[in-house]
């Protein structure tokens, strides 16, 4: 969906506004073919015959602005769920402990600075809390514990991957999940990912 | 009570009810497929064998019992409420070689296996039983998303049902279930094997009313 918006709306229109690079800073870095031609035909100026070109220039290029407050809310939402998680009845099944629940909202909050998707949840009992993300037939999963990290990338045939991490290597979720999908999770990918991935220990099996 | 062992090639159906198998009124394949820890380490779970439930309407007739006796075990402890009803939505499928796979796809289980045994007056019950290797797994957590995953995947269904006595739900849950990833269930059996199979349930079924008469005297 990001890279929807980028590419068909927010690059052209940015484009038509070349002296005005700060409101996109993706477009500044990617150039767009083009751009020096659109830039001879549509010549800065104030006449009124500009303004709603502007005017809609301002709207789309604020796209990506609310996609990220789209997101933000969406994560909201995921923190309050995990936050009710922990208020259930002893004995109810969706009922998880507060450690895990730290230990969730603090790799959301990772994944929500990687621009990742909003993930399913579901848990196995109050010891863990599982993210879960659905593209086509294949799945990818994150496990937390209090303590841990699992994630595990399968397709209906087999187990495609699983590695582990502690939580303190999950600084950067949204990195390492970038790090170990494979190419049929692209579409779900974040913007962009500049962190290091520490050297996750894998299990074959 | 074992009657026999069970064939890779047969039939096992887990029943879904709600709200046990949802969160509010979206299914949980977490919930659905919920293996409960045991005090030795292993995980069960329940399931019905298609060989005493050899039609969909007595897998429908089965499922129909156990959301009965769940309501009737909350009416006994007195925690009944019409929100809280135990409504039978369906049943999936799954091969018992499947399940007995387990071990090859996640390293963490020694061994995996479906074993008949009667349960609370119905002849199909059958354990789901899967034990993970002694000595601490470094993460049980992740090895149970593994199971969980490998186990829906190898489920076809649903076969979705509205039981008489549920007629007034609506919307009733089984239009949330969810298609299974091996696609929908299909009896390939011929006429002849499902003939056999019918009159071979009524003979065990009849034999096992029987002792029921006499364990109830």
């Amino acid at each position: 969906m990001i890279r929807w918006l980028n590419d068909v709306f927010v690059q052209p229109l940015a484009v038509l506004m070349p002296g005005d690079s700060k409101s996109s800073p993706d477009v500044a870095t990617n150039e767009p073919v083009g751009y020096k031609k659109v830039e001879a035909t549509v010549p800065p100026s104030e006449n009124a015959l500009d303004r709603p070109t502007q005017v809609l220039a301002t709207s789309f290029s604020s796209i990506p602005v609310i996609w990220r407050s789209e997101l933000a809310q969406e994560y909201r939402g995921l923190g309050e769920a995990l936050g009710q998680m922990t208020q259930l009845d002893e004995g109810d099944a969706w009922k998880i402990e507060p450690t895990v629940y730290g230990s969730a909202c603090y790799v959301a909050a990772g994944l929500m600075l990687s621009a990742y998707p909003v993930p399913q949840v579901f848990n196995h009992g109050s010891q863990s809390v599982v993210f879960n993300w659905s593209h086509g037939t294949s799945n990818l999963y994150l496990t937390i514990s209090a303590d841990k990290g699992s994630v595990l990338i399968s397709s209906p045939e087999k187990i495609q991957r699983r590695v582990e991490f502690s939580l303190t290597d999950l600084v950067h979720p949204g990195a390492v999940l970038a790090a170990i999908q494979p190419s049929n999770f692209e579409q779900s990918a974040p913007l962009r990912l500049t962190a290091t991935v520490p050297e996750p220990s894998e299990i074959i099996g | 009570m074992e009657l026999a062992s069970i064939p890779d090639d047969d039939n096992l159906f887990r029943f879904c009810t709600h709200p046990v198998s949802f969160k509010g009124k979206v299914f949980s394949t977490a919930k659905f497929l919920l293996i409960q820890p045991q005090p030795d380490g292993s995980f069960l779970a329940s399931l019905v064998w298609e060989r005493f439930v050899p039609t969909v309407g007595h897998v429908h007739c089965a499922g129909c019992r156990l959301a009965r006796g769940m309501n009737q075990n909350k009416l006994n402890a007195g925690k009944y409420k019409a929100g809280n009803k135990s409504v039978y939505c369906g049943a999936y499928r799954v091969r018992a070689g499947a399940i007995r796979a387990l071990p090859a796809e996640v390293s963490a289980v020694e061994f995996a296996d479906v074993v008949h045994r009667t349960e609370s007056g119905e002849l199909a019950h059958t354990d789901l039983r899967i034990k993970l290797y002694p000595g601490p797994d470094s993460n049980i957590e992740g090895t149970k998303t593994q199971i969980l995953d490998r186990l829906w995947n190898a489920c076809c269904g649903p076969l979705r049902h509205i039981c008489e006595c549920d007629k007034e739900v609506i919307p009733h849950p089984s239009a949330a279930l969810l298609n299974a990833p091996f696609g929908a269930c299909s009896d390939t059996r011929s006429w002849l094997e499902r003939w056999f199979s019918l009159i071979r349930y009524r003979v065990y079924d009849s034999l096992w009313r029987k002792i029921l008469w006499r364990f109830s005297d």
